[in-house]
Protein backbone atom coordinates (compact mmCIF):
# COMPACT_ATOMS: atom_id res chain seq x y z
CA UNK A 1 0.00 0.00 0.00
CA UNK A 2 2.84 2.35 0.87
CA UNK A 3 4.62 1.55 -2.37
CA UNK A 4 1.40 2.33 -4.13
CA UNK A 5 1.14 5.70 -2.42
CA UNK A 6 4.82 6.46 -2.98
CA UNK A 7 4.08 8.15 -6.27
CA UNK A 8 3.41 11.83 -5.48
CA UNK A 9 1.07 12.24 -8.45
CA UNK A 10 -1.03 9.29 -7.35
CA UNK A 11 -0.93 10.61 -3.80
CA UNK A 12 -2.25 13.94 -5.00
CA UNK A 13 -5.04 12.28 -6.97
CA UNK A 14 -6.21 10.24 -3.97
CA UNK A 15 -5.94 13.08 -1.48
CA UNK A 16 -7.74 15.47 -3.84
CA UNK A 17 -10.71 13.11 -3.67
CA UNK A 18 -10.32 12.62 0.08
CA UNK A 19 -9.93 16.27 1.02
CA UNK A 20 -13.55 17.47 0.51
CA UNK A 21 -14.83 14.50 2.54
CA UNK A 22 -12.48 15.22 5.46
CA UNK A 23 -13.29 18.94 5.36
CA UNK A 24 -17.03 18.16 5.41
CA UNK A 25 -16.63 15.75 8.34
CA UNK A 26 -14.57 18.32 10.18
CA UNK A 27 -17.05 21.14 9.58
CA UNK A 28 -20.04 19.04 10.69
CA UNK A 29 -18.21 17.66 13.72
CA UNK A 30 -17.05 21.13 14.75
CA UNK A 31 -20.57 22.54 14.43
CA UNK A 32 -22.13 19.66 16.33
CA UNK A 33 -19.30 19.43 18.87
CA UNK A 34 -19.26 23.14 19.69
CA UNK A 35 -23.06 23.14 19.99
CA UNK A 36 -22.95 20.15 22.34
CA UNK A 37 -20.04 21.56 24.29
CA UNK A 38 -21.42 25.06 24.81
CA UNK A 39 -25.22 24.60 24.88
CA UNK A 40 -26.33 20.99 25.13
CA UNK A 41 -24.12 19.69 27.92
CA UNK A 42 -24.51 20.21 31.66
CA UNK A 43 -22.27 22.49 33.69
CA UNK A 44 -20.09 20.72 36.20
CA UNK A 45 -21.30 20.72 39.80
CA UNK A 46 -17.93 21.92 41.02
CA UNK A 47 -16.35 23.73 38.11
CA UNK A 48 -19.51 25.36 36.75
CA UNK A 49 -19.37 26.65 33.18
CA UNK A 50 -15.57 26.58 33.02
CA UNK A 51 -15.76 22.84 32.44
CA UNK A 52 -16.61 23.66 28.81
CA UNK A 53 -12.97 24.65 28.22
CA UNK A 54 -12.19 20.96 28.62
CA UNK A 55 -13.95 20.16 25.32
CA UNK A 56 -11.21 22.07 23.51
CA UNK A 57 -8.38 21.37 25.94
CA UNK A 58 -8.54 17.57 26.17
CA UNK A 59 -8.94 16.78 22.43
CA UNK A 60 -6.12 19.22 21.65
CA UNK A 61 -3.89 17.45 24.18
CA UNK A 62 -4.74 14.06 22.61
CA UNK A 63 -3.95 15.44 19.18
CA UNK A 64 -0.67 16.99 20.32
CA UNK A 65 0.51 13.57 21.52
CA UNK A 66 -0.93 11.62 18.59
CA UNK A 67 0.71 13.99 16.11
CA UNK A 68 4.15 13.46 17.62
CA UNK A 69 3.70 9.69 17.46
CA UNK A 70 2.54 9.89 13.83
CA UNK A 71 5.56 12.04 13.01
CA UNK A 72 7.85 9.46 14.61
CA UNK A 73 6.20 6.68 12.56
CA UNK A 74 6.74 8.79 9.43
CA UNK A 75 10.37 9.27 10.49
CA UNK A 76 10.87 5.49 10.68
CA UNK A 77 9.35 5.08 7.21
CA UNK A 78 11.64 7.77 5.87
CA UNK A 79 14.84 6.52 7.49
CA UNK A 80 14.27 2.82 6.79
CA UNK A 81 12.54 2.80 3.41
CA UNK A 82 13.68 6.22 2.13
CA UNK A 83 10.08 7.07 1.40
CA UNK A 84 10.08 10.74 0.26
CA UNK A 85 6.43 11.27 1.14
CA UNK A 86 7.08 10.17 4.73
CA UNK A 87 9.52 13.03 5.20
CA UNK A 88 7.03 15.46 3.64
CA UNK A 89 4.34 14.05 5.93
CA UNK A 90 6.45 14.57 9.05
CA UNK A 91 7.22 18.14 7.99
CA UNK A 92 3.56 18.81 7.21
CA UNK A 93 2.39 17.55 10.62
CA UNK A 94 4.89 19.54 12.70
CA UNK A 95 3.15 22.91 12.61
CA UNK A 96 -0.36 21.62 13.42
CA UNK A 97 1.20 19.47 16.16
CA UNK A 98 2.93 22.47 17.73
CA UNK A 99 -0.36 24.35 17.37
CA UNK A 100 -2.25 21.64 19.27
CA UNK A 101 0.34 21.73 22.05
CA UNK A 102 0.06 25.51 22.24
CA UNK A 103 -3.77 25.38 22.30
CA UNK A 104 -3.55 22.81 25.10
CA UNK A 105 -1.25 25.05 27.12
CA UNK A 106 -3.32 28.19 26.53
CA UNK A 107 -6.75 26.68 27.22
CA UNK A 108 -5.31 24.91 30.26
CA UNK A 109 -4.06 28.24 31.50
CA UNK A 110 -7.50 29.89 30.97
CA UNK A 111 -9.07 27.02 32.89
CA UNK A 112 -6.46 27.06 35.65
CA UNK A 113 -7.04 30.74 36.43
CA UNK A 114 -10.60 30.31 37.87
CA UNK A 115 -10.20 26.74 39.14
CA UNK A 116 -6.68 26.56 40.55
CA UNK A 117 -6.49 30.32 41.04
CA UNK A 118 -3.37 30.67 38.92
CA UNK A 119 -2.49 30.92 35.22
CA UNK A 120 0.31 28.43 35.47
CA UNK A 121 1.60 25.90 37.94
CA UNK A 122 4.81 23.94 37.55
CA UNK A 123 2.98 20.66 37.51
CA UNK A 124 4.14 17.48 35.83
CA UNK A 125 1.58 17.29 33.05
CA UNK A 126 1.76 20.97 32.23
CA UNK A 127 5.52 20.80 32.12
CA UNK A 128 5.63 17.71 29.92
CA UNK A 129 3.25 19.39 27.47
CA UNK A 130 5.55 22.42 27.45
CA UNK A 131 8.53 20.16 26.75
CA UNK A 132 6.57 18.46 23.96
CA UNK A 133 6.01 21.94 22.50
CA UNK A 134 9.77 22.56 22.67
CA UNK A 135 10.43 19.24 20.93
CA UNK A 136 8.15 20.36 18.07
CA UNK A 137 10.07 23.65 17.86
CA UNK A 138 13.40 21.79 17.80
CA UNK A 139 12.20 19.52 15.00
CA UNK A 140 10.97 22.44 12.92
CA UNK A 141 14.18 24.40 13.46
CA UNK A 142 16.31 21.42 12.45
CA UNK A 143 14.21 20.44 9.42
CA UNK A 144 14.39 23.98 8.03
CA UNK A 145 17.88 24.78 9.25
CA UNK A 146 19.84 23.87 6.11
CA UNK A 147 20.54 25.61 2.82
CA UNK A 148 19.02 22.75 0.85
CA UNK A 149 15.62 21.83 2.28
CA UNK A 150 16.07 18.07 1.76
CA UNK A 151 19.38 18.09 3.62
CA UNK A 152 17.51 18.65 6.89
CA UNK A 153 15.22 15.65 6.43
CA UNK A 154 17.38 12.87 7.82
CA UNK A 155 18.76 14.69 10.88
CA UNK A 156 15.25 15.92 11.71
CA UNK A 157 13.76 12.42 11.41
CA UNK A 158 16.56 11.07 13.60
CA UNK A 159 15.77 13.76 16.17
CA UNK A 160 12.11 12.68 16.13
CA UNK A 161 13.13 9.13 17.00
CA UNK A 162 15.47 10.28 19.77
CA UNK A 163 12.59 12.42 21.05
CA UNK A 164 10.21 9.47 21.07
CA UNK A 165 12.65 7.35 23.08
CA UNK A 166 13.17 10.27 25.45
CA UNK A 167 9.50 11.17 25.86
CA UNK A 168 8.74 8.38 28.38
CA UNK A 169 11.88 9.28 30.34
CA UNK A 170 10.96 12.96 30.39
CA UNK A 171 7.38 12.05 31.29
CA UNK A 172 8.53 9.80 34.12
CA UNK A 173 11.04 12.24 35.52
CA UNK A 174 8.58 15.12 35.44
CA UNK A 175 5.75 13.02 36.95
CA UNK A 176 8.01 11.94 39.72
CA UNK A 177 9.07 15.54 40.23
CA UNK A 178 5.66 17.08 40.89
CA UNK A 179 2.02 16.24 40.23
CA UNK A 180 -1.06 18.38 40.76
CA UNK A 181 -3.02 17.74 37.56
CA UNK A 182 -5.98 15.39 37.94
CA UNK A 183 -5.67 11.86 36.64
CA UNK A 184 -7.20 10.75 33.39
CA UNK A 185 -10.96 10.26 33.46
CA UNK A 186 -11.50 8.84 29.98
CA UNK A 187 -8.88 6.21 29.20
CA UNK A 188 -9.05 3.92 32.21
CA UNK A 189 -9.06 0.18 32.56
CA UNK A 190 -12.37 0.18 34.48
CA UNK A 191 -14.15 2.28 31.85
CA UNK A 192 -14.44 6.07 31.64
CA UNK A 193 -15.35 7.77 34.93
CA UNK A 194 -16.54 10.87 33.09
CA UNK A 195 -20.32 11.44 32.76
CA UNK A 196 -21.72 10.25 29.36
CA UNK A 197 -23.34 13.67 28.80
CA UNK A 198 -19.85 15.15 28.88
CA UNK A 199 -18.14 12.30 27.07
CA UNK A 200 -20.25 12.76 23.92
CA UNK A 201 -19.24 16.38 23.12
CA UNK A 202 -15.67 15.47 24.02
CA UNK A 203 -15.53 12.66 21.48
CA UNK A 204 -17.27 14.73 18.79
CA UNK A 205 -14.73 17.51 19.32
CA UNK A 206 -11.91 14.97 19.12
CA UNK A 207 -13.30 13.75 15.77
CA UNK A 208 -13.56 17.36 14.57
CA UNK A 209 -9.94 18.08 15.46
CA UNK A 210 -8.70 14.81 13.99
CA UNK A 211 -10.43 15.41 10.64
CA UNK A 212 -9.28 19.04 10.64
CA UNK A 213 -5.75 17.80 11.27
CA UNK A 214 -5.98 15.32 8.36
CA UNK A 215 -7.25 18.07 6.05
CA UNK A 216 -4.45 20.45 7.07
CA UNK A 217 -1.84 17.71 6.69
CA UNK A 218 -3.07 16.90 3.17
CA UNK A 219 -2.97 20.57 2.19
CA UNK A 220 0.47 21.07 3.71
CA UNK A 221 1.82 17.93 2.01
CA UNK A 222 0.52 19.06 -1.38
CA UNK A 223 2.09 22.45 -0.81
CA UNK A 224 5.45 20.88 0.11
CA UNK A 225 5.33 18.56 -2.92
CA UNK A 226 4.70 21.51 -5.22
CA UNK A 227 7.43 23.50 -3.51
CA UNK A 228 9.92 20.68 -4.10
CA UNK A 229 8.93 20.49 -7.75
CA UNK A 230 9.48 24.21 -8.15
CA UNK A 231 12.90 24.11 -6.52
CA UNK A 232 13.87 21.08 -8.66
CA UNK A 233 12.79 22.95 -11.80
CA UNK A 234 14.73 26.01 -10.71
CA UNK A 235 17.82 23.89 -10.09
CA UNK A 236 17.50 22.37 -13.57
CA UNK A 237 17.03 25.85 -15.05
CA UNK A 238 20.20 27.15 -13.46
CA UNK A 239 22.17 24.17 -14.80
CA UNK A 240 21.19 24.69 -18.42
CA UNK B 1 39.80 -5.64 20.33
CA UNK B 2 43.10 -3.81 19.91
CA UNK B 3 42.12 -2.75 16.43
CA UNK B 4 39.17 -0.87 17.90
CA UNK B 5 40.76 0.31 21.12
CA UNK B 6 43.85 1.91 19.61
CA UNK B 7 42.09 4.28 17.20
CA UNK B 8 39.69 5.25 19.99
CA UNK B 9 42.57 6.06 22.31
CA UNK B 10 44.18 8.02 19.49
CA UNK B 11 40.99 10.08 19.08
CA UNK B 12 40.86 10.84 22.80
CA UNK B 13 44.55 11.77 22.95
CA UNK B 14 44.28 13.98 19.86
CA UNK B 15 41.36 15.88 21.36
CA UNK B 16 43.14 16.38 24.67
CA UNK B 17 46.29 17.58 22.90
CA UNK B 18 44.26 20.00 20.78
CA UNK B 19 42.54 21.45 23.83
CA UNK B 20 45.89 21.84 25.63
CA UNK B 21 47.28 23.65 22.63
CA UNK B 22 44.32 26.03 22.50
CA UNK B 23 43.21 26.33 26.14
CA UNK B 24 40.97 29.32 25.30
CA UNK B 25 37.84 27.22 24.82
CA UNK B 26 38.15 25.48 28.17
CA UNK B 27 39.03 28.70 29.96
CA UNK B 28 36.13 30.63 28.44
CA UNK B 29 33.76 27.81 29.42
CA UNK B 30 35.13 27.92 32.95
CA UNK B 31 34.83 31.68 33.24
CA UNK B 32 31.28 31.54 31.83
CA UNK B 33 30.48 29.01 34.55
CA UNK B 34 31.90 31.22 37.29
CA UNK B 35 30.21 34.33 35.82
CA UNK B 36 26.76 32.73 36.02
CA UNK B 37 27.46 31.74 39.62
CA UNK B 38 28.54 35.30 40.39
CA UNK B 39 25.47 36.89 38.84
CA UNK B 40 22.99 34.86 40.85
CA UNK B 41 23.83 36.25 44.34
CA UNK B 42 24.08 39.75 42.86
CA UNK B 43 20.50 39.42 41.68
CA UNK B 44 19.12 37.39 44.56
CA UNK B 45 20.78 39.06 47.54
CA UNK B 46 23.42 37.73 49.90
CA UNK B 47 21.17 35.69 52.21
CA UNK B 48 23.32 32.62 52.96
CA UNK B 49 20.44 30.26 53.75
CA UNK B 50 18.63 31.19 50.53
CA UNK B 51 21.81 30.81 48.48
CA UNK B 52 22.54 27.38 49.98
CA UNK B 53 19.01 26.30 49.10
CA UNK B 54 19.28 27.23 45.43
CA UNK B 55 22.95 26.21 45.09
CA UNK B 56 22.27 22.74 43.58
CA UNK B 57 19.97 23.98 40.82
CA UNK B 58 22.19 26.99 40.15
CA UNK B 59 25.29 24.83 39.75
CA UNK B 60 23.45 22.42 37.45
CA UNK B 61 22.05 25.15 35.22
CA UNK B 62 25.46 26.84 35.12
CA UNK B 63 27.07 23.54 34.02
CA UNK B 64 24.42 23.04 31.33
CA UNK B 65 24.80 26.57 29.96
CA UNK B 66 28.59 26.72 30.19
CA UNK B 67 29.05 23.40 28.39
CA UNK B 68 26.63 24.25 25.54
CA UNK B 69 28.85 26.51 23.39
CA UNK B 70 31.73 24.02 23.50
CA UNK B 71 29.50 21.05 22.68
CA UNK B 72 28.12 23.01 19.79
CA UNK B 73 31.63 23.07 18.26
CA UNK B 74 32.35 19.42 19.05
CA UNK B 75 32.59 18.36 15.39
CA UNK B 76 32.95 21.64 13.51
CA UNK B 77 36.76 21.62 13.45
CA UNK B 78 37.21 17.98 12.42
CA UNK B 79 34.43 18.40 9.86
CA UNK B 80 36.37 21.26 8.27
CA UNK B 81 39.83 19.65 8.18
CA UNK B 82 38.61 16.29 6.88
CA UNK B 83 39.27 14.15 9.96
CA UNK B 84 35.59 13.29 10.09
CA UNK B 85 35.70 11.87 6.56
CA UNK B 86 38.74 9.80 7.47
CA UNK B 87 36.86 8.46 10.48
CA UNK B 88 33.98 7.44 8.24
CA UNK B 89 36.14 5.53 5.77
CA UNK B 90 38.36 3.97 8.45
CA UNK B 91 37.74 0.30 9.32
CA UNK B 92 37.02 1.22 12.97
CA UNK B 93 33.26 1.33 13.63
CA UNK B 94 32.03 4.91 13.64
CA UNK B 95 29.97 4.21 16.78
CA UNK B 96 33.11 3.37 18.76
CA UNK B 97 34.92 6.44 17.47
CA UNK B 98 31.98 8.56 18.54
CA UNK B 99 32.10 6.96 21.98
CA UNK B 100 35.76 7.96 22.15
CA UNK B 101 34.80 11.45 21.07
CA UNK B 102 32.21 11.59 23.86
CA UNK B 103 34.74 10.45 26.47
CA UNK B 104 37.19 13.07 25.22
CA UNK B 105 34.48 15.74 25.37
CA UNK B 106 33.66 14.73 28.92
CA UNK B 107 37.33 15.07 29.89
CA UNK B 108 37.73 18.42 28.16
CA UNK B 109 34.38 20.14 28.70
CA UNK B 110 32.80 18.65 31.82
CA UNK B 111 35.76 17.72 34.00
CA UNK B 112 37.07 21.32 34.41
CA UNK B 113 33.55 22.46 35.35
CA UNK B 114 33.15 19.60 37.82
CA UNK B 115 36.49 20.50 39.41
CA UNK B 116 35.47 24.16 39.65
CA UNK B 117 32.07 23.31 41.13
CA UNK B 118 33.28 22.76 44.76
CA UNK B 119 34.65 26.30 44.81
CA UNK B 120 31.25 27.62 43.76
CA UNK B 121 29.61 25.24 46.23
CA UNK B 122 31.68 26.63 49.11
CA UNK B 123 30.92 30.19 48.05
CA UNK B 124 27.22 29.29 48.17
CA UNK B 125 27.49 27.84 51.64
CA UNK B 126 27.27 24.13 50.87
CA UNK B 127 28.66 21.95 53.65
CA UNK B 128 32.20 20.66 53.02
CA UNK B 129 31.36 17.01 53.62
CA UNK B 130 28.83 16.85 50.79
CA UNK B 131 31.06 18.34 48.12
CA UNK B 132 32.52 14.94 47.21
CA UNK B 133 29.07 13.46 46.56
CA UNK B 134 28.12 16.53 44.57
CA UNK B 135 31.15 15.88 42.37
CA UNK B 136 29.89 12.35 41.71
CA UNK B 137 26.47 13.64 40.68
CA UNK B 138 27.97 16.30 38.43
CA UNK B 139 30.41 13.83 36.86
CA UNK B 140 27.70 11.26 36.03
CA UNK B 141 25.12 13.84 34.98
CA UNK B 142 27.79 15.61 32.96
CA UNK B 143 28.34 12.42 30.98
CA UNK B 144 24.62 12.47 30.12
CA UNK B 145 24.88 16.10 29.05
CA UNK B 146 27.85 15.35 26.82
CA UNK B 147 26.07 12.41 25.18
CA UNK B 148 22.97 14.52 24.47
CA UNK B 149 25.19 17.35 23.29
CA UNK B 150 27.11 15.06 20.92
CA UNK B 151 23.87 13.90 19.29
CA UNK B 152 22.69 17.49 18.87
CA UNK B 153 26.04 18.73 17.56
CA UNK B 154 26.12 15.92 14.98
CA UNK B 155 22.52 16.60 13.93
CA UNK B 156 23.08 20.31 13.31
CA UNK B 157 26.41 19.75 11.51
CA UNK B 158 26.43 21.80 8.31
CA UNK B 159 23.31 23.78 9.13
CA UNK B 160 22.94 27.48 8.45
CA UNK B 161 23.01 28.55 12.07
CA UNK B 162 24.08 26.84 15.23
CA UNK B 163 24.37 28.06 18.79
CA UNK B 164 20.83 28.83 19.88
CA UNK B 165 19.77 26.12 17.57
CA UNK B 166 21.69 23.40 19.44
CA UNK B 167 20.22 24.74 22.68
CA UNK B 168 16.67 24.16 21.40
CA UNK B 169 17.56 20.51 20.79
CA UNK B 170 19.75 19.88 23.85
CA UNK B 171 17.85 21.56 26.66
CA UNK B 172 14.47 19.76 26.41
CA UNK B 173 16.26 16.41 26.19
CA UNK B 174 18.46 17.16 29.19
CA UNK B 175 15.57 18.05 31.47
CA UNK B 176 15.58 14.62 33.22
CA UNK B 177 19.30 15.06 33.97
CA UNK B 178 18.54 18.36 35.67
CA UNK B 179 15.63 16.92 37.66
CA UNK B 180 17.51 13.89 39.01
CA UNK B 181 20.76 15.78 39.48
CA UNK B 182 19.21 18.60 41.47
CA UNK B 183 17.00 16.23 43.47
CA UNK B 184 20.09 14.19 44.38
CA UNK B 185 22.12 17.14 45.65
CA UNK B 186 19.09 18.59 47.45
CA UNK B 187 18.46 15.25 49.17
CA UNK B 188 22.10 15.24 50.21
CA UNK B 189 21.68 18.73 51.63
CA UNK B 190 18.60 17.86 53.68
CA UNK B 191 20.12 14.61 54.85
CA UNK B 192 17.59 12.45 52.99
CA UNK B 193 18.50 9.28 51.16
CA UNK B 194 20.08 10.10 47.82
CA UNK B 195 20.88 6.58 46.56
CA UNK B 196 17.65 6.46 44.53
CA UNK B 197 18.50 9.65 42.65
CA UNK B 198 21.99 8.38 41.95
CA UNK B 199 20.58 5.12 40.56
CA UNK B 200 18.08 6.94 38.34
CA UNK B 201 20.83 9.18 37.04
CA UNK B 202 22.96 6.08 36.45
CA UNK B 203 20.10 4.39 34.59
CA UNK B 204 19.71 7.46 32.39
CA UNK B 205 23.44 7.38 31.67
CA UNK B 206 23.26 3.73 30.62
CA UNK B 207 20.29 4.39 28.30
CA UNK B 208 22.13 7.28 26.69
CA UNK B 209 25.31 5.19 26.44
CA UNK B 210 23.38 2.80 24.19
CA UNK B 211 21.52 5.52 22.32
CA UNK B 212 23.95 8.35 21.83
CA UNK B 213 27.01 6.91 20.00
CA UNK B 214 25.03 5.20 17.19
CA UNK B 215 22.72 8.20 16.74
CA UNK B 216 25.72 10.54 16.63
CA UNK B 217 27.45 8.29 14.11
CA UNK B 218 24.33 8.11 11.93
CA UNK B 219 23.86 11.89 12.02
CA UNK B 220 27.47 12.41 10.96
CA UNK B 221 27.05 9.94 8.12
CA UNK B 222 24.06 12.01 6.92
CA UNK B 223 26.12 15.18 7.03
CA UNK B 224 28.90 13.71 4.90
CA UNK B 225 26.63 12.22 2.22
Amino acid sequence: MFDYLANPTRFRKITAALLPVVVMVSAIAFALGLYLAFFASPADYQQGETVRIMYIHVPAAWMAMLTYILMAVAAIFYLVWRHPLADIGARAMALPGAGFALITLLTGSFWGRPIWGTWWVWDARLTSMLILFFLYLGYMALADGFERAERGSKPACLLLLVGVINLPIIKFSVDWWNTLHQGSSVLRLDGPSIDPAMLKPLLVMALAMLSWFIAITILQMSRLIMQRRVSNLEARESWS
Amino acid sequence: MRAILNPCLAVIMADIRASLRYPGDVLSGLSYFIMIATLVPLGLGADQAELARIAPVMIWIAVMLASLPQMDRLFSRIAKDGVLEQMLISPTPMTMLMLAKIIAAWLIIILPLVLAAPVIGIMFGLAMDMLAMMLCFLAIGGLCLVMIGAMAAALVLGSRQSGVFTAIIVLPLSMPVLIFGVAGISALQSGADMAGHMMLLGALTLILLVLSPPVTAAAIRFSEE
